[in-house]
């Protein structure tokens, strides 16, 4: 006997008495294929589990009366939970469906829509109490600046009495801003007052284009 | 309303103890099999008023309950248990399943082979006696059909018990200080 008619054999021989089957050609050979011996003991096995896990557990068996009750009244609270009145009657998977869907929707809408806002475009930055010789000496600012790779900024000096106004035009970035205060506080031998101004520009922009911006930064012609 | 309520509860009388008993065989256990059965009444008690044809009150309310086991089954990862490890499961007791918990806890574990609604359906037809042909009414299939994944399913189970009892003997074999 092959063992492809053997396993056939054993597959029809389920839910038997016992677990072995009563076909001598079959046990000749389960008693020289270790492998079709195993698959008839598992086999066995499983028709002996489906037997004894098929009795029944009635402990505890909560009376139907009692079970209504329980019943009706989550029934009741599932009711009075709020549904939005567009998916009353929709199942509850769908109902979640038709919520994500709605807020996609409006994310999408939202993120197309331009808005006005007020966009940052650069800084100025003043400084009160800066020392006389240092502001006067415009060298001395300008090397500075340029030591930091900020060719474009502008320097103004105002008001100068013991100490002057030292005014840094036209920085770009918040970055910018943190280098000329960490430097200018480390060249100026006493504590400075800073102000920071940002300077803004009244823009209109969807979310898309201020996301796009973010991720692969302005663009030169970009307002 | 209050008539669809009665005429559900009357309908499901006859079925009340089998259906309790089919819920806990299928989970294999007893409480969260109530769980189970509770859960299935409350949504069967919420879509009574959907279903037409009462004399199919029986499939359409195993119907729920084979659904409602297989939402159950089918959580999100984050709400799942974690399985034991098989090296775990070897060192649970009832390594012999000679009685119902000990073949009950076999069979959760042969179980694990198949999907929740192919488990429903070994449970109604080797524990609950349902006929191929009640069991065909109920998927909407042909008796071949289901004859086929009734197969398919013992042997799932069937390798699965066999890959345990391989791990058990390789592990005895090599002589952990566990399996002693």
């Amino acid at each position: 006997m092959r063992c492809r008619e053997a396993q056939l054999r054993l597959a029809e021989s389920r839910r038997t008495e016992s677990a072995a089957p009563a076909d001598n050609e079959l046990l000749a050979h389960l008693s020289e294929c270790p492998d079709c011996a195993r698959l008839a003991e598992a086999a066995g096995m499983l028709n002996q589990m489906f037997e004894a896990a098929a009795v029944n557990d009635t402990l505890n068996v909560v009376p139907i009366s009692e079970r209504k009750h329980t019943v009706e009244t989550e029934v009741a609270l599932r009711k009075r939970k709020h549904v939005p009145a567009a998916t009353i009657g929709l199942p509850r998977r769908r109902r979640m469906g038709v919520g994500i869907a709605v807020a996609i929707a409006v994310l999408a809408i939202l993120s197309v829509i331009p808005f006005g806002y007020d966009r940052i475009v650069g800084y100025d930055v003043a400084f009160a109490g800066v020392d006389k010789n240092l502001a006067t000496d415009d060298h001395m600012i300008c090397d500075m600046l340029f030591a930091l790779g900020l060719v474009e900024a502008a320097v103004d000096v105002k008001g100068c009495d013991s100490t002057c106004c030292l005014h840094i035009i036209d920085l770009k970035s918040s970055n910018e801003v943190h280098l000329v205060v960490t430097a200018l506080n480390v060249m100026n031998p006493d504590d400075l007052s800073t102000e920071i101004i940002p300077l803004t520009v009244k823009s209109s922009r969807s979310l898309l284009h201020q996301a796009g911006e973010k991720i692969f930064g302005a663009r030169p012609n970009g307002a | 309303m209050s008539d669809s309520k009665d005429l559900f509860w009357s309908l499901l009388e006859p079925e009340y103890l089998g259906a309790n008993m089919f819920c806990r065989k299928l989970i294999g256990d007893r409480e969260q099999g109530d769980d189970l059965f509770q859960d299935a009444l409350v949504a069967a008690c919420v879509g009574f008023p959907q279903l037409r044809d009462h004399a199919a009150f029986r499939p359409w309310f195993y119907r729920i309950m084979v659904n409602t086991f297989r939402s159950q089954t089918r959580r999100p990862w984050w709400k799942r248990f974690v399985p034991l490890t098989s090296e775990i499961e070897l060192n649970l007791p009832g390594d012999n399943p000679v009685d119902v918990l000990a073949a009950r806890h076999w069979l959760s574990r042969a179980f694990k082979a198949l999907s929740a609604e192919d488990q429903a359906l070994v449970t109604l037809y080797e524990l609950e006696d349902w006929t191929i042909a009640e069991l065909a009414h109920l998927y909407d299939k042909t008796e071949g059909a289901i004859k086929l994944r009734l197969f398919r399913a013992r042997r799932k189970m069937r390798d699965r018990l066999l890959s345990f009892s391989r791990q058990s003997k390789s592990q005895k074999t090599t002589g952990s200080p566990e399996g002693n």
